[in-house]
């Protein structure tokens, strides 16, 4: 599997949030590491459709990004979701199921898998409304996951997760990357180092760095304060 | 359209290592069996799905059979947890290899993959009536080979 | 068949476990939801309030049609606006609830599922229209084209206003907003009656058919505009 970028961009009238961005990512975890405003979430709006290009293309083993056959391969998680009210959790798996496409007895099974994998089963009935913010982080990272993508895109995952959730998450993760390509955007530099294979390091829109990171390389937090410092770390 | 491939898998799967008893060739073949199943899109609706499914299964199982004989041990089986129905079972496989291939197909195909009736019958090629008829029967001779045995 | 007995034979076929499942089943190319199925499916999403103040709205008609034999065109056009609503909210409500970014991600995009809704809706309105008409004229002083005008004007001016806010507010206020476009449409409906009772002679009819096909082309203009917007996200 090949996710190539090539030359995305994205220009606003008084802004470039994207400046043509290359990548070719294969299976494994990506951590994309930047600043507030450094053009992560626009970038992956991008890669899921969501926002149009003003320049460049994406595509997946040929598929371009805005057909149908490229978005049944993908999960995609935002940095920031609602849910229709009085939804349940399991409401809301099954409701986004239908969107992607899964006959109702499939989504109904998937469901409960995955509410389990993210342990969340005995919440499954309850309403969002009553979940705490990692109870609901984690949902979100099982809606993600329902049509089984091979290409997964989470913004901020891991935000509003207690540590032992943090752990099991890097978990999943790591099990996930082996099969499909993970892009994760973080401000936690500890699940870049712990999760990601490979690097990406945005800033301005551009890529500043995109390899593997390991001990030679130096400490990765003081990398990203030493580039990042004007903006700071947030 | 409310097939559930998943379970389709499994049980397709267990059809094809029935007739085939080899893991790998099975799962081959089940795989096969969906991508020839999902190359056309006229049998989808649920209705005539499932017959079209196991007769593409059933036909590619017997091309496969042909090339490659079967191999003259079976794969081990993975050891049962349940020692209760341990003895049992043992008398259950041995009763049912004395029956025909086909009485035994008919009694997965019915009992354990529930398959309908009429799409049985359009699998193998005869009448709703004669599937009924053939499955009673082995279910029968099943029951008596056990009750000689004194395992029921 | 004895359930032992089953479970006994379902022991003995068991094959070993099927190792390439999870792989094979992420890549295999299943055919989409045919778009029968797919509207039928998003049935169960719309509002229940919807079907039900269609109801309610319909029997008031009726009870007081049929049995009070009362004039009820003003009752009844003073009422459809708040149809409208429903309609015109349906588009906003991903918005509104956040959901938008998860449901412009999913393989049937947004657009398919926005065209389905606001198709079962129109359908309803447009079946709700012809039952209400007929009932309105039956005890009311004007023709039945002077009747589905004085009730279309007001529905689809709420319409026209609903989607024009919707497409440009994004935030949760705008269902409340919506709710009282249609109350000030029915209130100016209502005042407008009583100051302006002249405009419904027959005289000016054609005037009132006039404006049902302005507003009608207005309305698909602001909803094509919708069903665009549902293709990318363009605000942020």
């Amino acid at each position: 599997m090949e996710l190539n970028i090539d030359r995305l961009t994205k220009q606003y009238k008084n802004k470039i949030a994207v400046d043509r961005v290359s990548l070719q990512l294969h299976e494994g975890v990506y951590g994309l590491l930047g600043a507030n405003g450094a053009g992560k979430t626009t970038l992956m709006r991008m890669l899921c459709g969501i926002l149009k290009p003003t320049g460049g293309t994406v595509t997946l083993d040929g598929m371009d990004v805005s057909t149908e056959e490229y978005r049944a391969l993908l999960g995609y998680l935002p940095q920031d979701f609602g849910y229709y009210p009085d939804f349940t959790g399991m409401d809301f798996l099954l409701y986004l199921a239908a969107l992607k496409g899964l006959p109702k007895p499939q989504a109904k099974r998937r469901a409960q898998e995955l509410l389990q994998l993210v342990s969340l089963e005995n919440q499954a009935k309850h309403k969002i409304k009553t979940y705490s913010g990692g109870m609901k982080q984690r949902l979100g990272i099982a809606q993600a996951l329902l049509n089984r993508p091979k290409l997964l895109i989470l913004d901020e995952p891991t935000a509003g997760l207690d540590p032992k959730e943090r752990v099991r998450f890097r978990n999943l993760i790591a099990d996930l990357g082996k099969e499909s390509i993970v892009l994760l955007s973080t401000h936690i530099v500890s699940d870049i180092e712990h999760i990601a294979d490979t690097v990406v390091m945005m800033k301005d829109g551009q890529v500043i760095y995109n390899g593997a990171w390991d001990d030679s390389h130096g400490d990765l937090e003081e990398f990203y304060l030493r580039e990042f410092d004007e903006e700071g770390l947030e | 359209m409310s097939m559930d491939v998943e379970e389709q898998y499994e049980k397709i799967y267990r059809y094809c290592y029935f007739r085939l008893h080899r893991r790998e060739l099975a799962e081959d073949i089940t795989q096969e069996t969906f991508l020839r199943f999902y190359a056309q899109d006229h049998y989808q609706e649920t209705g005539k799905a499932l017959r079209y499914l196991y007769t593409i299964a059933r036909n590619l199982c017997i091309d496969t059979y042909k090339k490659q004989p079967e191999e003259p041990l079976p794969e081990e089986m993975e050891q049962p947890d349940n020692t209760e129905t341990l003895l049992t079972d043992l008398a259950l496989r041995a009763a049912l290899q004395q029956l025909d291939t086909e009485q035994q197909e008919l009694l997965l195909l019915r009992y354990v993959n529930e398959v309908p009736m009429a799409d049985i019958g359009v699998m193998l090629g005869i009448s709703r009536f004669a599937v009924y008829r053939k499955t009673n029967r082995a279910l029968k001779q099943l029951r008596t080979l056990l009750r000689e045995e004194d395992f029921v | 068949m004895r359930k032992k007995e089953r479970q006994a034979l379902q022991r003995v076929f068991a094959a070993p476990p099927a190792q390439r499942k999870e792989v094979f089943l992420q890549r295999l190319p299943m055919p989409a939801l045919s778009y029968r199925q797919f509207i039928w499916g998003q049935m169960s999403y719309i509002r229940k309030w919807t079907w039900i103040v269609s109801a309610v709205l319909f029997s008031v008609a009726w009870c007081s049609a049929v049995w009070l034999e009362q004039d009820i065109v003003w009752l009844v056009s003073a009422l459809f606006p708040f149809i409208a609503v429903s309609a015109v909210t349906e588009g906003a409500k991903s918005d509104i609830h956040g959901m938008t970014e998860l449901e412009m991600a999913a393989r049937f995009s947004r657009k398919s599922v926005l065209l389905a809704r606001m198709t079962i809706l129109g359908i309803l309105h447009a079946v709700l229209l012809c039952l209400l008409v007929p009932l309105c004229w039956l005890h009311g002083s004007v023709t039945i084209l002077q009747t589905g005008a004085y009730l279309l004007v007001p529905y689809l001016l709420t319409t026209v206003l609903g989607l024009h806010t919707t497409r440009t507010l994004h935030g949760k206020e705008t269902g409340y907003i919506c709710m009282a476009e249609a109350a000030l449409v029915s209130v100016a409906n209502v005042v407008f009656r009583s100051l302006f009772a002249a405009m419904y002679l027959p005289l000016h009819s054609n005037r009132w058919l006039l404006a049902c096909v302005v507003l009608a082309l207005l309305t698909a203009y602001e909803y094509r505009k919708q069903i665009n917007q549902t293709e990318e996200l363009t605000w942020n």
